[in-house]
């Protein structure tokens, strides 16, 4: 699935990246910047107890008005309808979140109703917006998501229990601070989860049917970033430069699949999200291996250049031998970091395989899988091959 | 005074558009009234799309912006009334019908010509900006099947483009003043 005459994109990376360690330091300049005065944070209660929003908060100095922390695991279209109310009555006027991929989203969303009031259900669509929104900067307490710098709001309708997806260029944050020392004490598991996210992202926007040269360069590096730095990570979660590493590479994955998307392994991870609270992460980790023997017929030659740069692949290997090669690598990492291999073990019930795969084909993700997917029987088979 | 839409006397003013447009024959101009007969003709005879539409519910409107310069001077919106593999009728509406369909698609002129002459994927058109959607993208990604059926059905449809010969402008203005008693 090489580039051919066809190739066409567009590419938009519109977040101001400020990498460092104690670049924490920098968000009121950052914010003075985007001519913000009262900053309404959006953060969830593990970063409180973590300190990390104290941080935040006495870097915001005069300029805090208020906290929202009721961020759940998966955050909900009436979350962030919440969170809105109060940054409204607050008076806010740019807005801070420090979190995972959920509380990130959850200001895209607020962001979006402060600047046009009503509820996050009247912009239910893709690409509706007109204008930019309530500034934003992210500051993400896992290296994974890619959120601050995606275009997309992956929040939960509770009563369809469905995850949706909102996509708009204009929700994208302003900046994204990566300071290390805000990943620091992430614990070994969510450090391994998140970082697992991270390389689906990567693999995931190789594979898609939008992959481009651009985000193809963003994508072949965080691989190389994560296979030498998510392991370290997970072991000594105090070494700064692997953290900053693996923050680097979870930020340009998520630019990566920002412009390419990703595809099956997304779709299945967010409907096991939705009906089994599997962390996106987790879910993602498992089914990566499994859904790379489900395309390998279809993009070998792409797999080949990830076991590239995931730097196993051997001279005289042909493009079938270096995407087993690649999948049996991404077996290899996560029994190394110590995750859950099978679906079995993250409370999927075998029931559920069904609705999960019913659910899978209503996932916006499901039509830039490689291998065109139409039929709820195609996903069961990868499923069951995770259980 | 404009008629009220949906009344008999407007279907009568509109259906009059229509056979008007239909008795040059083709090609028909992009998003007239004949143009958009056709494309719902089409798509009543097309089995495969009634076979791979039959969970479909929703009024599904293409949104054509404005583009003065090559005639279309204000928004056109195509209003498609699918149900379960059916097309009751496709047809031109007021801005005010059209907004308020299930799910709205709204486009440049280019971008609209660019997916019916197959160049532009619709669903990938709105995860790149090109096209805005205004709906449930569940929804939609589910019917992917049928929205690809009903994109191929417009590309069969012999049509001419605003911007590719001079003599067409003027008569896209011509009809969009005659159908300003319609509200569309």
């Amino acid at each position: 699935m090489a580039y051919d005459l066809d190739l066409g994109f567009i590419f938009k990376m519109p977040t101001r990246i400020v990498f460092g360690i104690n670049s924490l330091n920098d968000l009121s300049p950052e914010i003075a910047l985007l001519k913000g005065t009262k900053a309404f944070l959006i953060t969830d209660k593990g970063v409180e107890e973590a300190g990390l929003a104290d941080m935040v908060v006495k870097a915001l100095g005069s300029k805090w008005v208020g906290t929202y922390n009721e961020i759940p695991q998966d955050s909900g279209i009436h979350v962030v309808n919440e969170a809105y109310q109060i940054a409204k009555e607050k008076g806010a006027d740019i807005l801070v979140s420090v979190g995972g991929g959920s509380v990130i989203d959850t200001a895209k969303g607020v962001a979006i109703l402060l600047k046009g009031g009503g509820k996050l259900e009247d912009y239910y669509g893709v690409q509706n917006l007109t204008e930019p929104q309530t500034p934003h900067i992210a500051i993400p307490s896992t290296a994974g998501t890619g959120s601050e710098v995606t275009w997309a709001i992956v929040v939960k309708d509770y009563e369809r229990n469905q995850k949706i997806v909102f996509g708009d260029d204009h929700v994208i944050p302003n900046t994204a601070i990566l300071d290390p020392n805000m990943v620091k004490g992430l614990p070994p598991m969510i450090t391994a989860f998140t970082g697992m996210d991270a390389l689906t992202h990567a693999i995931e926007a190789i594979h898609a049917i939008e992959s481009e040269p651009i985000s193809d360069g963003m994508a072949f590096y965080a691989i190389r970033l994560i296979m030498n730095n998510l392991p370290i990570c997970v072991e000594n979660g105090e070494d700064l430069f692997a953290r900053g590493q693996q923050q680097i590479a979870a930020t340009m994955a998520g630019a990566a699949f920002g412009l390419a998307q990703t595809g099956l392994v997304h779709a299945t991870a967010h409907s096991i999200g939705a009906l089994y609270k599997v962390p996106h992460g987790l879910g993602n980790s498992i089914m990566l291996p499994h859904v790379m023997a489900y395309n390998m017929d279809e993009v070998a030659d792409r797999y080949a250049l990830v076991a590239e740069a995931m730097g196993i692949k051997e001279k005289g290997m042909s493009d079938e031998e270096a995407s087993k090669a690649a999948i049996e690598a991404v077996f290899e990492l996560t029994k190394k970091i110590g995750l859950p291999q099978k679906l079995s073990e993250v409370g999927v019930p075998e029931s559920g395989l069904e609705a999960a795969a019913d659910l899978t084909l209503s996932d916006s993700q499901v039509i830039y899988n490689p291998k065109p997917i139409f039929d709820a029987e195609e996903v069961m088979g990868v499923l069951r091959k995770a259980y | 005074m404009a008629l009220a839409y949906g009344t008999d006397e407007w279907l009568e003013e509109y259906n009059k558009l229509v056979e008007e447009g239909l008795a040059s024959g083709p090609p028909f101009i992009l998003g007239l009234p004949e143009w958009v007969s056709t494309y719902e003709k089409l798509v009543q005879g097309d089995e495969t799309y009634k076979e791979v539409a039959k969970t479909w519910e929703g009024s599904v409107v293409l949104h054509i912006l404005a583009k003065p310069e090559i005639g279309i001077e204000r928004d056109i919106y195509v209003f498609m009334d699918l149900w379960h593999g059916e097309a009751n009728y496709f047809r031109l509406v007021p801005p005010e019908v059209g907004e308020a369909g299930a799910f709205v698609i709204t486009g440049e002129y280019e971008r609209w010509k660019q997916v019916i002459k197959k160049e532009l994927d619709t669903v990938k058109g709105m995860m790149q900006g090109k096209l805005k959607l205004k709906g449930d993208l569940p929804t939609i990604v589910r019917a992917v099947k049928a929205a690809v059926r009903l994109v191929e059905l417009s590309a069969t449809i012999d049509t001419a483009f605003e911007d590719e010969d001079s003599e067409i402008p003027p008569k896209v203005h011509d009809l969009l003043a005659k159908a300003e008693n319609l509200g569309i």
